[in-house]
């Protein structure tokens, strides 16, 4: 690797010659990226061309080396197929040397937006809410099964304090600015302090 | 894994293909390309980069599949299409330039019996053939 890159370095000094290398190389990493890509994702050919809207055929020419009349408008859609950002950027002929010999398939695969670390890692500006613990639809409690349809319904039941407490707690942190029906009803109606 | 490749000698213990690129007049340009191939090669052997490879080929000649024969494909002044073998020593580790070839109006200008023929050269003396310094 380190005799590659270090006859690259004398090489890329020849105009023509680092013209068509960094041209070949330009090809090979978007083709190897988008196969690399489609690959973490999970995808076949025909299943990211469904998503594009174009034949398996048109995928297949584009993840090859060899393949160089690449457009950008397509390139933009496989980017939004990724949910990834697509950047073109004029680079110079010395840093192809470490481009060349970082070239691997862990640093061609990117994470998509909602995996996005960078993204993630924002500090959110909002206030950090308690999170409220919701058991989906017929989830039992953690335990035995029920030995009864009744108490498989006490069972369920048995998760409701939790909720009740949580409402409390809000309630008394927050003074009422008004009471309810029924306390008006029973004259215990109290202005706000 | 990196790969090694080896060069077939042609009579003087010269390279082949750095005889071919002079005789056929290939350009710099072109030798950039073959080069950065040869480089990806070498790097990463031919299953990463989708493609590299292409084969393997059929021989005009005598209408036979050589199933060990495999080329570049280079889209530049001349469509080059050099040939190369895996191996033939060491099959998990290196690959060997056979010959030099263009391709022109869809026929190439070498037949891949005569790669073949070199490939089973280097197998009965190995000295017919020598690592590229730029891959030791």
């Amino acid at each position: 690797m380190a005799a590659i890159s270090e006859a690259l370095r004398h090489d890329l000094q020849q105009p023509e010659f680092s013209e068509g290398y960094a041209e070949s190389f330009l090809d090979t990493f978007i083709a190897t990226q988008l196969k690399v890509l489609r690959e973490q994702n999970g995808w076949s050919q025909t299943q990211l061309a469904e998503k594009m809207g174009k034949k398996q055929t048109v995928i297949s020419r584009s993840e090859n080396v060899n393949y160089s009349s690449w457009n950008i408008s397509t390139l933009k859609q496989y980017a939004r197929a990724f949910r990834l950002r697509l950047r073109v950027s004029f680079e110079t002929y010395g840093s192809l040397i470490d481009e060349v010999a970082n070239f691997s398939k862990e640093n061609l695969q990117r994470s998509p937006r909602e995996c996005d670390h960078d993204l993630a890692g924002t500090p959110p500006k909002a206030e950090k809410k308690e999170p409220v613990e919701k058991p989906s639809l017929g989830q039992l409690a953690p335990g035995p099964m029920p030995a009864s349809a009744t108490q498989g319904t006490a069972n369920v039941q048995d998760q409701r304090p939790s909720y009740r407490a949580r409402l409390l707690q809000f309630d008394r942190r927050k003074k009422p600015l008004r009471s309810s029906v029924s306390d008006l009803l029973r004259g215990q109606y109290q202005e706000a302090s | 894994m990196s790969w090694r490749i080896f060069e077939y000698l042609e009579r003087g213990d010269q390279s082949t293909i750095g005889v071919w690129l002079v005789e056929k007049d290939i350009t710099e340009r072109d030798r950039g390309q073959l080069v950065q191939k040869m480089d990806l090669l070498a790097m990463h052997g031919p299953n990463l980069p989708p493609g590299l490879l292409a084969g393997p080929i059929k021989s005009k000649r005598n209408r036979k599949m050589q199933s060990h024969i495999y080329k570049f494909i280079i889209h530049g002044d001349k469509m080059l299409r050099p040939m190369l073998c895996k191996g033939p020593i060491e099959m998990e580790s290196e690959y060997t330039m056979l010959i030099g070839a263009i391709e022109v109006n869809f026929k190439l200008d070498v037949d891949a019996e005569d790669a073949e023929i070199r490939r089973a050269e280097i197998i009965e003396n190995p000295n017919r053939r020598r690592i590229n310094g730029r891959y030791k």
